[in-house]
């Protein structure tokens, strides 16, 4: 095997894995139906228990879109969103998003309550739930 | 009403470790557990000074590698019984007076939620004099090893044993929130009268704290006030007489607190004041404190320089001063939930809130050396 074909290989592993990273299509935002659009600052109050009208969900930390997500929302990385729920946690202001398995989850519970919001890849969007804002 | 709240509070640990043992068989409510601690040490440059966070640590940290002081560890259980009301106890084992580990319940309280607004509590509270206080001991939490000293080190109480009330409410982008309570207290001081250090317990009756924060995006402003009332404080005058009176004193406060991911700025400032000691003029503690700081986040290391100032009034205890520290901290996010830090503080050998034993007009700089791990589960 010559340089270059070791070059593209490594070319397309890291294009495949920035790809795994970022979520295909982006991360949508979701919320039930019938629910208004938010801003990026909106939910990042939310995820960030800044503002406490709305519950969100997680999904789990093995999940790279959790990561991808807080990053894009929140400007900031996981060790930091759990130092943040730390503080709100340990001085009983309130409690860390619940978190759900998977996608499906998300949009079960999503659907259930018109208070729970959550994040999903957009390749697992459907008409169960609400787009209230894209992350791409 | 003194013995009453702590009884409450263990009963509620009682129910919490009743609980965590018929869990399994009722699944109706979810008890949901979590802790925090800190695994470290400090060491100072000069053995005539021994290192301490506040007058309630009567053995400081000198030339040897001081664990008990830093190292601790807590452990929270929330009860949820539905329809907004829950049961909270946190219990934390660390070093307490002059024993080695103690645990202490650091709060018990029945809280009942009607909507997400309001809280209102019941029981053993959390005591939220400054913007950190009520998270003091969650090291992981915060951007420092240690919160600076000049503040935290000046007003030692953690908790009442009374009510409390919080509300909280979104307008638009900004958040409004408001915290009240009131209650009785006591802690173990480690006092300087004459040169001779002499262990004392002061009961606090009526205590009160009052608060406001307005969140805007990363900014966050707070104000409160806090004060207590200690009855029957007798201050010898001369070996036959003392004076009996009743101490007020208050804290007046604010905090400026920023932080958008990456660059993080954290300001405080504060003044205490107390009634004067009848017949002598002079208050037995007086001063006012406040610090800067400073950090910028590089992936895992967060850097950041603070710098603090004490100056403490005339007073019985001390005399007239101006305290500055620099202080520089690393925190490092090794691995998920733990993170290492380590901080380096110069104070000068004069400043009250740093050393067991102050010296009094000293301008000498001492090193404090500090390393250690936070963590969450």
């Amino acid at each position: 095997m010559n340089k270059i074909s070791l070059k593209i290989i490594f070319a397309m592993a890291l294009a495949l894995a920035l790809t795994a990273q970022a979520g295909a299509d982006g991360i949508v935002v979701v919320m039930g139906a019938g629910a208004a659009a938010l801003t990026k600052d909106q939910v990042a109050d939310i995820y960030l228990g800044r503002a406490t009208n709305l519950n969100p969900v997680d999904l789990p930390e093995s999940n790279p879109l959790r990561a991808t997500f807080y990053k894009m929302a929140t400007g900031r990385d996981l060790p930091q969103i759990k130092s943040v729920w730390s503080r709100l946690t340990f001085t009983g202001q309130g409690r860390p998003p619940k978190e759900m398995p998977d996608a499906a989850a998300v949009k079960k519970a999503v659907a259930a309550d018109p208070k729970v919001i959550g994040y999903i890849d957009k390749a697992d969007l459907d008409a169960s739930v609400k787009v209230v804002l894209t992350l791409d | 009403m003194q013995g009453w709240f702590p009884t409450l509070g263990r009963a509620a640990s009682g129910l919490v470790l009743a609980w965590s043992m018929v869990s399994s068989a009722h699944a109706d409510f979810t008890p949901s557990f979590s802790g925090y601690g800190t695994v470290g040490g400090t060491r100072t440059s000069d053995d005539e000074y021994a290192f301490v966070h506040d007058p309630t640590e009567y053995t400081g940290a000198t030339h040897q590698f001081d664990v008990g002081l830093e190292s601790r560890i807590g452990v929270q259980a929330i009860l949820d019984f539905g329809s907004g009301f829950s049961v909270t106890v946190q219990e934390l084992a660390r070093q307490r007076g002059s024993a080695a580990f103690d645990l202490g319940t650091e709060w018990a309280f029945l809280q009942y939620s009607p909507d997400p607004d309001w809280k209102f509590r019941l029981g053993r509270v959390a005591l939220a004099t400054f913007l950190y206080s009520d998270s003091r001991e969650v090291g992981y939490a915060a951007p420092w090893f240690r919160a600076p000293n000049e503040l935290y080190g000046s007003e030692t109480l953690q908790y009442l044993d009374g009510a409390e009330a919080l509300w909280h409410h979104n307008f638009g982008a900004v958040r409004l929130g408001l915290l009240g309570s009131y209650g009785s207290t006591q802690e173990d001081y480690q006092v300087l009268i004459g040169g001779v250090e002499t262990a004392s317990r002061v009961d606090i009756k009526d205590a009160s704290n009052l608060g406001a924060t307005l969140e805007f995006g990363d900014f966050l402003f707070r104000v409160a006030q806090t004060k207590l009332s200690v009855p029957s404080v007798s201050i010898p005058l001369s070996p036959t007489f003392s004076v009996t009176y009743t101490l007020k004193d208050t804290f007046n406060s604010a905090g400026l607190q920023f932080d958008d991911g990456k660059a993080i700025v954290l300001s405080e400032y504060a003044k205490r004041s107390e009634n004067d000691v009848p017949g002598v003029g002079l208050q037995i503690e007086a001063s006012r404190e406040w610090y800067v700081a400073g950090g910028w986040r590089f992936g895992k290391f967060t850097p950041l320089a603070m710098y603090g100032k004490f100056e403490p009034h005339s007073s019985v205890l001390f005399p007239q001063g101006n305290y500055g520290t620099w202080s520089g901290s690393l925190r490092y996010d090794v691995v998920r939930n733990v993170a290492l830090k380590a901080q380096l503080s110069r104070p000068q050998a004069g400043n009250p809130t740093y050393w067991v034993v102050p010296n009094p007009g000293s301008s000498e700089r001492v090193n404090v050396y500090s390393v250690g791990a936070d963590f969450v589960f």
